[in-house]
């Protein structure tokens, strides 16, 4: 994964909080913006070979 | 007036020895929880272990406990004992908070949640309701108002979170036991920093029904309690099937009990080396502590071996993006309208779900399915799996960096993930006098297992006998 610019992680925060109508104090903000990169590290841990055709573990017992 | 001293010498140390005491009429219930009582409001100056405290509703329980007593009536083994409630579960006695300005008032105005519904039924007394982390996330913040609850063992330390109260409560000796829950280690890690037993039962084990959720499929309620012995009575109280919890499983409830006899002669114990010990952020004297309790099981005639869960570090991103998934979801109407209620830990915390997508939360869940998978490959060949419960002994109020914690390894939040069973109990202390906790997981429904060896540990060693000395200096006028 390459690792964004402090730049590009703004405009990524500022996209998903935008998005999400997230009204932010400035230690809110500063906290995602330092949290971004950490976070991205683990969603991209959850994409590897063994789980991309496999069934989520979420159970709908259909009754 | 009673002293500290008898207060200590003359008060039952545990749900087991009370209950013996009130059937011999050594004691009553109500002298038992008219002592509590009066201990625990002392208490609230140091330790803080409760939000609200149930003077009334409790001396009538005791009343009630005492008179069945009297009339040759006996419910079981938790009749007429004195417990606490984490302040996230429902009661009809008393407000549910979750600690949190943030909980609409109205949502506590129910009947009690099914699993303290079942304890009155079975005769307990419930002394109030304990503190926690808010909405069982995130890190005490004073601006909220509520009391903050120490450690027991150091004031200056958390008794762990987010089941903070009945943690400390039970250390302190205010209540012989109490009611936690567990989403990422919520019950394990307040058992590990407060040298206590905490069991996550496997998921679907005991009702959810009446407790505010944190993450809906991670969610847990468990007994804490201070030797295995009880958290096993208590559990087979409060498990089993309810309609009103579709995650509940309809699966016999077995005797908790049958399994406590002291033994491990035989059994196969799995140490999952890569991802629990041989880790370099492990407290050295933490990795001791659990080396040498696992050699103890291993004199004891157990077979120790090592075993392998690969996907273990991954699992724990799963725990984390699903766990902020559902807090979100939970949480985004407050977050976006009145957002200054929250304590900004809790606030900031529960924000960070906003970073996970919707794909991120179905491929944490295959994660799942895989590590599901994985441990249940390995647990064929095991009976239990045995690692530290956490990295490190319980932090200091000051100086505490949410960040960090959150970027460093959790022994405990894979098990809310597969579901599985996982008890915390004493192991040790450190040189600085703090306890450690030893984290037993067990095959899925399998309690007695996980419960069995950890109450044969509670045989060999006295850990668990150990108290704070706060506790003993706790006076009442």
């Amino acid at each position: 994964m390459t690792e964004m610019t402090p730049e590009q992680v703004k405009q990524a925060v500022d996209a998903v909080v935008a998005a999400a109508r997230l009204p932010l104090t400035d230690e809110d903000y500063a906290r995602l913006l330092r949290n971004y990169s950490s976070i991205q590290v683990q969603r991209a841990a959850l994409r590897f070979p063994e789980v991309r055709y496999r069934e989520p573990a979420a159970v709908f017992p259909a009754r | 007036m009673v002293t500290p001293s008898s207060m200590t010498e003359h008060l039952p140390s545990s749900i087991a020895e009370a209950g013996a005491w009130l059937r011999t009429g050594r004691i009553t219930s109500v002298g038992l929880t008219e002592a509590l009582l009066a201990r625990s409001k002392v208490a609230q100056d140091t330790i803080a272990a409760f939000i609200t405290i149930t003077d009334d509703a409790a001396i009538a329980a005791a009343r009630g406990a005492d008179a069945e007593f009297a009339a040759g009536h006996d419910r079981g083994p938790l009749q007429g004992i004195p417990l606490g409630i984490k302040d996230i579960l429902a009661t009809v006695d008393a407000p549910t908070t979750a600690n949190s300005r943030v909980l609409d008032p109205a949502w506590g105005q129910r009947d009690d949640a099914t699993a303290v519904r079942k304890l009155r039924e079975a005769g307990a007394v419930l002394l109030g309701k304990t503190g926690l982390h808010e909405f069982a996330i995130g890190w005490p913040d004073p601006d909220t108002g509520f009391r903050i609850p120490k450690n027991p063992w150091d004031l200056a330390r958390t008794p762990g979170g987010s089941s903070s109260g009945t943690g400390a409560a039970v250390a302190a000796g205010l209540v012989l036991g109490g009611l936690g829950t567990d989403t990422g280690g919520s019950i394990r890690g307040p058992a590990a920093y407060c040298g206590i037993s905490g069991l996550k039962p496997t998921f679907g084990r005991v009702s959810k029904a009446g407790c505010v959720p944190l993450g809906y499929s991670l969610d847990h309620i468990g007994p804490m309690a201070r030797t295995v012995f009880d958290c096993a009575l208590m559990l087979q109280v409060l498990a089993g099937f309810d309609s009103l919890d579709p995650c509940t499983v309809s699966v016999d409830v077995p005797d908790m009990l049958a399994g406590l006899d002291g033994s491990v002669r035989g059994l196969r114990i799995g140490v999952p080396r890569e991802h629990f010990l041989d880790v370099p952020e492990l407290n050295a004297e933490i990795r001791q502590a659990v080396l040498a309790a696992l050699e103890r099981l291993a004199g004891a005639g157990a077979s120790v071996v090592d075993v392998e869960l690969p996907y273990a570090a991954i699992a724990q991103h799963a725990q984390r993006a699903i766990m902020y998934g559902e807090a979100y979801a939970y949480h985004e109407l407050d977050l976006r309208t009145r957002p200054t209620l929250y304590g900004k830990y809790t606030r900031q915390g529960i924000q960070q779900g906003v970073l996970y997508t919707a794909g991120d939360y179905v491929q944490a869940q295959r994660v799942r399915s895989l590590f599901k998978e994985e441990v249940a490959r390995v647990l064929a060949n095991v009976d239990v799996l045995v690692t530290p419960t956490a990295l490190n002994v319980a932090p200091r109020f000051e100086g505490y960096d949410p960040d960090v914690m959150r970027g460093q390894p959790s022994f405990m939040s894979v098990w809310n993930l597969t579901g599985l069973p996982a008890l915390s109990i004493s192991c040790g202390f450190t040189e600085a006098g703090l306890p450690i906790g030893l984290q037993i997981a067990g095959r899925p429904f399998d309690e007695p297992m996980v419960l069995k060896v950890g109450d044969a540990y509670q045989r060999l060693t006295d850990w668990h006998t150990r108290r704070p000395t706060l506790a003993q200096e706790v006076s009442v006028a």
